[in-house]
């Protein structure tokens, strides 16, 4: 019932504002591709812009771009992007036309710090929003890790992403919990986005062309989880040539073989298997035997005009088999495809499809362990969605679309009565978004709904399942630019494990039990960015996020007819700022967070494991020569909130059966903790360090990277074994290397 | 103009570069500051709280609490912890039904000295039976730890009555179909949250020329029926949830009862004299404490719960434990003397 007469009329209102805009008069456009000229491969986030106007277009993420509505005459169209040659192209508009102009740029030797400091490659839409980054996949290479480079590893570095320990890529963003992150990879949903129990992901850096991240607000057509998405789009394969390319590095070997097909179509096709348990097992400090593989193929083709099509396939498994038999065996598998494609089917109008499907399924092999119990969990996800994108003015455009899927969540476990269990659901998950966005002068505004419209024909509140996405921004004085944001999100799925784990090994999804309504955050950011000198930028935001309706542990269960959970509610809020210099050659990356996050359990308040009050940032990455870089990055982090031991009592146990003479029993020794999450563990620091070549020799593009991490062998604090008294810590200094040879 | 925006620009950009590099080395500074080690201990100082444990029965005319305090081991592991808990400044009272009663400080010998070797402290109210239906309130007070209170009503006397179509059945299961059921109809009191029953054979048995008492617990039917009727793998019921009607249908299959006899008298006590006395059966009614108590210790026993972490009930103010009660009524059949099987 909340305010639920005032969305109905913002539903109506952007459904008028699309009907006047479809009758205004059209004048001529210029629309196209923006194409790498030697691979053919589509560049996204180009800007194409007008000489001698202030019209322009940014390529959207499959390079495509569009200018309406301009006047008759001839004009200079610009194609640019750092990294590139800049390619102008003189044209003459007739009333009424609408004219196809592709771009080729050939590409210039990309420069590490410039992509990093400078970085450009922006849509248009996103550079007014608060809350989002985008990654490049030099960027991601420009982090030190352990072993090799990592998607989820380098996001960490973004202000607002919090992770628990070194030995995983599992984090937790603005407060919110690590099942609450979207994981799409080219679209396909990923639920279990990990390698090495967390340590690595399943994304490979060398097949990514860039990382979308949103930390909170993010827009309609995203959805589904309260705290983030990470959009990860692929390249494409070369269209030019065959090539390829073998990695070595201490913990994987990396094949990958790209070139043309047929006529002008690409495949992209790169495999990782690891080699050796030793190098994970001297990451984490304990004999883990732990092997994965991973591999994606991916078929593009250009048919002729704005036309493409992609088909991505991933595939990964991770297996942890102990040879001792009471310690349980581990299997994970992935497998997801999207197929898509784009066209123009009317003026005006560029429309992208998506068929997508994924496979989660992971399984616990308890052999004869005596404390812990057989598991499998699986999710099947499958679905359509599509989306078009209608220019509607100089200015302005709308984007709306549907999606249709279908999540398919089984778990199965054992429970200690040996009494085996099963918790299936399948749900079809319906949605529709419009959005429009537009620029007024120094004013952009972008801003539609996102409508759970499966949840709302089943009764779901309106007012949860009407979702309005808010994003405005105004130039305030040269660059510098104020921002406000607001969302409102739902989640219906949940992963089971106990919240207070160090870490989660076997994550199973289950739906969010009947008898509570869908999680549910409402996020509002406001946010200041502009440049504080010619080599220097800053972003400063400022958020609060409202966790309306959480899951959380039904403390006062008692009986098995008792609910496991019921509602609670959270509260986080925090500042970010981000600021990137650029001293000569020295690029400097700063993220700093300060941050609070509460859960509220029916009256029991506390901080949850992975709140962080300080988070501290510091990179640098240098250049010193051509074909020579080397990174610095230093992390800090306060401590993570615990519970502290205050002392044991000795709880009667009752015996097996009542009644009995308990009253003379010594029973067994429980542990008491203080209030929950009450004390801080120390801070988390570390200094780690990059240096990567590239040299040709014998007629190959050799490439040795050799990564340093926590220099200064800081011990940070992993977790503490409270039976034995004896602490374990994060990772030690470890020496890194990798090599790089492609043909 | 240009030429000034730019000399400003750049102006800006050096005041800007300097002070980069002025961060430069305090950041350095810090870095080397925080790099210190310190040691972690994830123990508060122990704050002393009473721990009090008391079941209030109807079965006994002695009341019995144990009051303690928590401790922290010297080392890690609690079970080294060998130390005397006992709190010796305590009274303990109880209060209801119109009266306020002393427990008096007693000690006996400990039962099992594995691991603590002194006696054990028990306080004892003698002569006392708690009335079903009322309330009492726990009082605990030490100078040293404070006062714990705690308030448990006991629930009412349940009603047990044998349906008549089972007579026939009790007094003669042999000759009874084995699938046959034994019904009770329970009427639980509305204040107890919890419950279980037992069925038992009680009977006499002559060892060495002694008549001796024995009984033999009827199980229930087991979640996989089994037309066999095994004794080998028995299922008793635990402490349950009281339904909201507070009625509660007992049901046993003939068969188990069949199993019993036919084992007592053809495989236990082959050679010797045995007499079936009678059939009781135990209802016993947890109040809403024990209850708690009792199923937060069976957490993993839940064979639905997909929750991991470890609750503990305790209803005490100003202390940690257990203050609940029970009520136990119980139901006996006199069997027959020409009880098919007694010899």
């Amino acid at each position: 019932m909340r305010a639920s007469h005032s969305y109905r009329l913002s539903v109506l209102f952007v459904l008028a504002v699309v009907f006047v805009q479809h009758l205004c008069a059209q004048t001529a456009n210029i629309y196209g591709v923006v194409v790498d000229s030697l691979t053919k491969q589509r560049i996204p986030f180009a800007n194409v812009s007008v000489i001698g106007t202030n019209r322009g277009a940014a390529s959207n993420n499959i390079g495509f771009y569009y200018i309406p509505k301009l006047a008759p005459g001839t004009y200079q169209i610009e194609a640019r992007l750092m990294g590139y040659v800049s390619v102008m192209k003189k044209v003459s508009l007739n009333d009424d036309q609408a004219l196809e102009l592709n771009f080729e740029l050939p590409a210039t030797a990309i420069e590490i710090q410039e992509v990093l400091v400078n970085a450009p490659r922006k849509r248009l839409e996103l550079e007014m929003s608060t809350s989002v980054h985008v990654v490049q996949k030099q960027e991601l290479k420009s982090v030190p890790v352990a072993a090799q480079q990592d998607l989820l590893q380098s996001l960490k570095i973004l202000p607002g992403i919090v992770s628990t320990s070194d030995v995983s890529s599992r984090f937790y963003v603005r407060g919110g919990a690590g099942d609450q992150n979207l994981f799409l990879f080219d679209g396909i949903r990923i639920y279990y986005p990990f390698h090495a129990l967390g340590i690595f992901s399943t994304f490979n850096p060398n097949v990514v062309d860039n990382v979308e991240v949103y930390t909170g607000a993010f827009p309609p057509g995203l959805g589904g989880r309260l705290s983030s998405v990470v959009n990860v789009l692929t390249r494409d394969g070369r269209a030019d040539k065959l090539t390829g390319s073998a990695n070595i590095n201490f913990l994987s070997t990396e094949v990958e073989i790209e070139g043309p097909v047929i006529g002008s179509s690409s495949l992209l096709v790169d495999a990782r298997k690891s080699i050796s348990s030793q190098t994970y097992s001297r990451i984490v400090g304990q004999n883990i035997p732990v092997s994965f593989y991973d591999a994606t193929l991916k078929f593009s083709t250009q048919p002729g005009g704005v036309q493409k099509f992609d088909a991505t396939f991933l595939s990964s498994g991770d297996r942890l088999q102990s040879s001792s038999p009471d310690q349980p065996d581990y299997s994970w598998r992935n497998n997801g495809f999207a197929v898509a494609g784009s066209t123009m089917p009317g003026e005006q109008l560029f429309l992208q499809w998506l068929v997508f499907g994924s496979a989660y399924y992971a399984e616990r092999n308890a052999k004869t362990s005596k404390l812990i119990s057989r598991a499998s969990t699986s999710v099947k996800h499958y679905g359509l969605r599509t989306s078009a994108t209608l220019y509607t003015g100089p200015e302005d455009l709308y984007y709306f679309g549907f999606e249709f899927g279908v999540p398919s969540l089984d778990y199965s476990y054992v429970n200690t009565l040996g009494m085996p269990q099963r918790l299936s659901t399948t749900f079809i998950e319906p949605l529709a978004w419009v959005r429009y966005m537009a620029k007024y002068e120094g004013l952009e505004f972008d801003g539609g709904l996102h409508i759970e419209v499966g949840s709302l024909m089943t009764g779901g509140n309106f007012a949860d399942e009407v979702q309005p996405r808010l994003n405005v921004s105004g130039l305030l004085l040269g660059t510098w630019r104020a921002k406000v944001s607001f969302g409102r999100f739902t989640q219906r799925m949940l992963t089971v494990g106990n919240e207070d784990d160090v870490i989660s090994i076997f994550d199973a999804w289950i739906k969010v039990p009947e008898n509570i309504p869908p999680e549910q955050a409402d996020h509002y950011v406001v946010g200041l960015s502009g440049n504080l000198s010619e080599q220097t930028s800053l972003n400063l935001e400022a958020y609060i996020k409202n966790f309306n309706s959480l899951v959380v542990f039904n403390r006062d269960k008692v009986d098995p007819t008792d609910p496991d959970y019921v509602q609670g509610t959270g509260k986080s809020s925090g500042v970010e700022l981000m600021l990137r210099s650029k001293i000569d050659w020295i690029d400097l990356y700063l993220a700093y967070s300060l941050s609070w996050a509460r859960v509220d359990n029916q009256g029991l308040m506390y901080y949850p494991r992975y709140d962080r009050r300080h988070h501290l940032n510091l990179m640098a990455v240098a250049q010193p020569a051509k074909g020579l870089s080397m990174s610095l990055r230093w992390e800090y982090g306060s401590g993570f909130p615990f519970s502290q031991t205050v002392g044991y009592f000795d709880q009667l146990t009752l015996g097996n059966a009542l009644p009995g003479q308990f009253e003379l029993e010594n029973g067994s020794p429980y542990l008491m903790l203080g209030a929950k999450n009450a004390a801080r563990l120390p801070a988390y620091h570390r200094l780690d360090a990059n240096f990567a070549c590239v040299f040709t020799l014998l007629g190959f593009d050799v490439s040795l990277g050799l990564d340093f991490l926590n220099l200064y062998d800081n011990k940070n604090f992993f977790y503490f074994d409270r039976k034995i008294g004896q602490s374990v810590n994060m990772l030690p200094f470890y020496p890194s290397a990798s090599l790089t040879i492609k043909y | 103009m240009i030429g000034n925006e730019t000399s400003g620009a750049l102006r800006k950009a050096g005041v800007f570069t300097i002070l980069i590099r002025a961060l430069i080395i305090p950041v350095l500074v810090t870095v080397w500051i925080v790099a210190c080690n310190n040691p972690f201990d994830p123990r508060a100082p122990l704050e002393q709280q009473l721990v009090v444990f008391s079941v209030l029965s109807t079965d006994r005319n002695v009341q019995f609490v144990r009051v303690n305090s928590n401790y922290m081991p010297t080392g890690f592991d609690p079970n080294t912890y060998d130390g005397d808990n006992a709190v010796r400044d305590v009274s303990v009272s109880i209060t209801g039904d119109g009266k306020s009663l002393f427990f008096r400080d007693t000690t006996v010998a400990r039962p099992d000295t594995s691991r603590y070797k002194l006696p054990l402290r028990i306080y004892t109210l003698g002569h006392f039976v708690p009335v079903g239906g009322k309330s009492y309130n726990l009082l605990v007070s030490s100078p040293s730890l404070g006062v714990a209170s705690a308030s448990v009503t006991v629930p009412s006397k349940s009603v047990i009555v044998l349906d008549p179509l089972s007579w026939p059945r009790m007094s003669d299961p042999i000759s009874s179909r084995p699938d046959e059921v034994i019904q009770f109809n329970v009427d639980l009191s509305t204040i107890a949250k919890g419950y279980t029953y037992h069925m038992f054979i009680c009977y006499d048995v002559l060892k060495n020329a002694r008549w001796q008492e024995e009984r033999f617990e009827v199980p229930l039917t087991p979640t996989d029926p089994d037309t066999t009727y095994s004794l080998d793998r028995p299922e008793y019921l635990q402490l349950t949830q009281s339904p909201q009607t507070s009625k509660v249908f007992v049901q046993f299959k003939v068969g188990y009862m069949q199993s019993i006899i036919k084992k007592l008298t053809k495989v236990q006590y082959v050679d010797t004299h045995l007499i079936y006395k009678w059939i009781v059966l135990v209802v016993l009614q947890a109040d809403q404490n024990l209850f708690g108590y009792y199923k937060s210790l069976r957490t993993y026993q839940d064979p639905l719960s997909i929750r991991l972490d470890q609750p503990v009930y305790s209803k005490i103010d100003g202390g940690i434990g257990l203050v609940g009660a029970y009520s136990l009524d119980s139901l006996t059949f006199v069997l027959p003397e020409n009880f098919n099987g007694n010899r």
